[in-house]
């Protein structure tokens, strides 16, 4: 049993996917209708906390920047319910969402940060920048259906297939678990809407935005590739002037905004596949 | 005026000290490894069904070699851990990746001896702390000293050779990807051979 949790595949799918969706459930059960609505969203970063212990152990203490992945994570699941529960919303909530990237960017590359060179500032500068963009996205998503969970969940699938080529499994296996992690979640508000984004998911993102650091920094990851998955936080957009004339609904609007999610991914890992092409002779 | 006594008196006391000293000294002798005649192997379970083999195509080192004490002689090893080399060019891509080396951030990995326990006339176990992924643990080797003499060819250098075995765990040092220890999985054990040559100084 225990290599069954331990086989990869397994970690980065099934096992996500079934915490997930286990967690949601009983964080509604356990914490009633309204509390327990508002924070079910809890169940996608605290699946992914509890998925990175168990794909990369916990070293204490942290030296390297890999081994702090499971501490930000948990840290993140922290902030999370903390924004969920008490709630915090509006402009404190815009806040946090400025200062904990930059708290966890600035914590993951401290050894890095002293003998910084200009590509690195460059390529932080870069990531920051787009990480806020992505939390904006998903800020204005709140109270709106699927729409930002299925944006995050392809961008994790994008990541986890360009991370592949850029010959990091580990940063694989973690990008698909984040996206089973937001699958389970998902399950439970489709075809019908139950739960709110909250702090669960925006910590999530938080959590990719972590992965992809190390992917920008300690592999050959494609760059371009990378950040051909940024427009994906905005699918939602990318169709809304045609809403007016072909409504969608709860059970349509997710799948069609998955649609336009999966075109993006296949153009960005397309883009990764022709700078790193995975070929039969990798070795493992 | 004070200065310069202070200078002077100095001066004495160093080379009076270093006087002393020498005659102790004289027996310890610094090598530098060649790299050409120095090779860090490592062999690892690839899922149960063969222990492949790899080495590090960079490594730099020294020992400091006490023919009449051996147990205080020295030994420090540097090994660029990007320089991991298992004949499979894509697959030492992967190694030097955070799965396992993560050679971007953790470029070194280092071996310095602490102690030397000669077990017999041409063997002995030499202990050490290994440094790999930034995490220290302690490490020992059986170490045979092959020989030591003139080089036959150059009749120049003077060279001292041994070879080495040992084995640790490589997720005492945090690298856990791929089901270490499971069967079925790239293996946890890390089988180390290393056949070494110095040159005197």
């Amino acid at each position: 049993m225990p290599s069954f949790f331990s086989d990869p595949m397994v970690q980065s799918s099934l096992l996500p996917l079934t915490l997930a969706l286990v967690l949601t459930g009983l964080l509604r059960l356990l914490l009633g209708p309204v509390r327990g609505r508002r924070i079910a969203n809890l169940s996608v970063i605290l699946s992914f906390f509890i998925l990175a212990c168990l794909i990369q152990g916990l070293i204490f203490p942290p030296v390297g920047s890999t081994h702090k992945i499971p501490y930000l994570l948990g840290g993140l699941a922290l902030v999370a319910l903390l924004v969920d529960l008490l709630p915090v919303r509006g402009k404190a909530l815009m806040v946090l969402l400025v200062v904990v990237p930059a708290l966890a960017l600035g914590w993951l590359n401290a050894t890095r940060w002293a003998g910084a060179d200009s590509e690195l500032l460059v390529k932080e500068a870069l990531l920051y920048g787009a990480t806020l963009l992505v939390l904006w996205s998903l800020f204005r998503q709140r109270g709106r259906g699927l729409d930002g969970v299925v944006e995050l969940l392809f961008a994790s699938v994008g990541f986890a297939a360009i991370s592949l080529m850029g010959a990091s499994a580990l940063l694989t296996t973690q990008g698909f678990a984040l996206a089973a992690c937001l699958g389970g979640y998902a399950l439970w508000n489709w075809p019908r809407h139950r739960f709110a984004l909250g702090g669960g998911v925006l910590m999530a993102a938080v959590g990719l935005v972590l992965l992809i650091n190390q992917a920008l920094l300690l592999t050959d990851t494609s760059v371009l590739a990378l950040a051909l998955l940024l427009p994906v936080f905005f699918a939602d957009s990318l169709f809304s002037p045609l809403e007016k004339r072909w409504p969608l609904n709860d059970v349509t609007r997710p799948l069609v905004i998955a649609l336009v999610c999966l075109l993006w991914v296949l153009i960005a890992a397309g883009v990764s596949f022709s700078i790193n092409p995975i070929t039969a002779d990798a070795g493992y | 005026m004070k200065l310069k006594k202070l200078v002077s008196a100095a001066s004495v006391a160093a080379v009076c000290a270093s006087a002393m000293v020498s005659p102790a000294q004289a027996e310890v002798e610094h090598y530098v490894l060649d790299p050409a005649h120095t090779e860090t192997l490592f062999f690892i379970s690839h899922l149960g069904f063969s222990n492949m083999p790899g080495r590090f195509a960079e490594l730099e080192g020294e020992f400091h070699y006490d023919k009449d004490n051996i147990p205080a002689s020295k030994v420090t090893v540097t090994v660029k851990t990007g320089s991991v080399d298992t004949f499979h060019e894509k697959r030492d891509k992967h190694l030097a990746s955070p799965d396992f080396f993560n050679a971007a951030e953790f470029p070194e990995m280092t071996f310095t001896s602490t102690s030397i326990e000669m077990t017999g006339d041409k063997t002995a176990k030499m202990t050490g702390d290994l440094t790999l992924l930034g995490v220290t643990k302690p490490l020992t080797l059986d170490v045979t000293f092959n020989r030591e003499g003139l080089h036959t060819f150059n009749k120049k250098d003077h060279v001292a050779g041994f070879s080495a075995t040992g084995s640790f765990k490589r997720t005492d040092f945090g690298m856990g990807f791929g089901m270490p220890g499971k069967p079925g999985g790239i293996g946890d054990e890390v089988e180390l051979r290393i056949e070494a040559e110095g040159i005197r100084q």
